[in-house]
């Protein structure tokens, strides 16, 4: 019945695409939904995408980037993108910095950048695997 | 100092309202195929009647013109509310002042919202009306958080031949103590209170504020064109 924003599932990543006014309700839901779906879904990368979102006041931008860091805390690599620059310059002003937040100018680049590191990830997974079947006697 | 030259005529904002959904050399010409189909001339747009005519003509016409069916949406409403406007009385934007009571969310979000079309309307850049909108965002947060309830005023003025808008946000709350300390940049609240008034501080080119513990507090912010 009422609004919540959608979380989709896009091979191991989560997209969150902001469509609509961010109100506190809405963003309080999003924690909870993004962290029960990290939870129970083999996640390795979140996107949360800004460029339906018209305005962010400094509790709804430091909500976010609470959740990029309990994202981080599970295991997940979180990535914001599509931020507009109007409201990038507008936080700066304002005096927010978002510190330890990861981000992308567009959707693509940061899926871009998840998808490197998913593919390094795996470079390295086996280079170890490499070297440890070399050692064996 | 309210002068009619400075109201724009039907004839200038239809095409205004046209540009925001269509090229401007495609706006242009739709308004003239609509005013020749009903014999209307341009500089006769004044009677009410008649740019009703108008705006009817122009529903139809324009959805040659716009494909995407929210943007046509869109389209219909702004030119439905012109035609009202011109029926109900102008809206003088020189002098214009809206004001919305803060007690929920929703509320915070019209209030921004209405600072936001104000701007725009003003001749405000994007990014200062996106600063705009954010300082109001941030004073009603504050409403909500820590009086539960007050009042946003988002008014247009002029100042000496500087145009303005001004925000005023008065609530009957507790007041806020540490004021010093926070205007300063020193104070780092648990709930963030500080960081809003300092930030619409920083993003507005005046600042006032009037708390008295117990009573409330007012703040006043201005941004000049």
């Amino acid at each position: 019945m009422s609004q919540q924003i959608p979380i989709i599932r896009l091979r191991d990543n989560l997209l969150v695409s902001v469509q609509m006014e961010l109100t506190d309700q809405l963003v309080a839901a999003l924690k909870d939904n993004v962290a029960e779906a990290i939870r129970s879904q083999d996640i390795r990368g979140l996107v949360i995408e800004l460029s339906g979102v018209d305005i962010l006041d400094s509790y709804i931008a430091r909500s976010i980037r609470d959740i990029s860091h309990m994202a981080r805390l599970m295991g997940v690599q979180t990535i914001i993108a599509g931020l507009d620059p109007c409201m990038a310059m507008t936080l700066i002003e304002m005096g927010l910095v978002l510190t330890g937040v990861s981000t992308a100018l567009n959707l693509d680049s940061a899926l871009d950048i998840l998808g490197r590191s998913s593919d390094e990830e795996q470079k390295a997974k086996s280079a170890f695997l490499g070297r440890l079947l070399d050692r064996q006697p | 100092m309210n002068e009619s030259s400075t109201i724009p005529t039907p004839f200038e904002e239809i095409p205004r309202i046209l540009e925001r959904y269509m090229p401007a050399s495609i706006a242009k010409g739709v308004l003239a195929q609509v005013l020749r189909s009903r014999n209307l001339v341009a500089g006769g747009l004044r009677k009410p009647e008649d740019v009703s005519i108008a705006i009817e003509a122009l529903q139809k016409a324009i959805e040659i013109f716009i494909h995407d069916g929210s943007l046509l949406d869109a389209c219909k409403r702004d030119l439905r509310r012109l035609a009202r406007g011109r029926e109900d009385g102008e809206l003088d934007w020189d002098t214009a002042a809206v004001n919305v009571e803060i007690t929920t969310d929703l509320q915070m979000v019209r209030a921004r919202n209405i600072a936001k079309t104000m701007a725009e309307a003003k001749g405000f850049s994007k990014t200062d009306q996106i600063k705009i909108a954010t300082a109001v965002s941030e004073l009603a947060r504050n409403i909500l958080r820590y009086a539960e309830k007050g009042r946003v005023k988002v008014e247009c003025g002029r100042d000496q031949s500087r145009d303005f808008i001004q925000i005023t946000a008065l609530d009957q709350g507790q007041g806020i103590p540490n004021l010093d300390e926070i205007l300063a940049g020193r104070y780092k609240s648990e709930t963030g209170l500080g960081l809003g008034i300092l930030g619409c501080k920083r993003l507005m080119d005046e600042f006032d504020i009037q708390s008295v513990m117990g009573k409330g507090t007012m703040v006043t912010l201005r941004k000049y064109l």
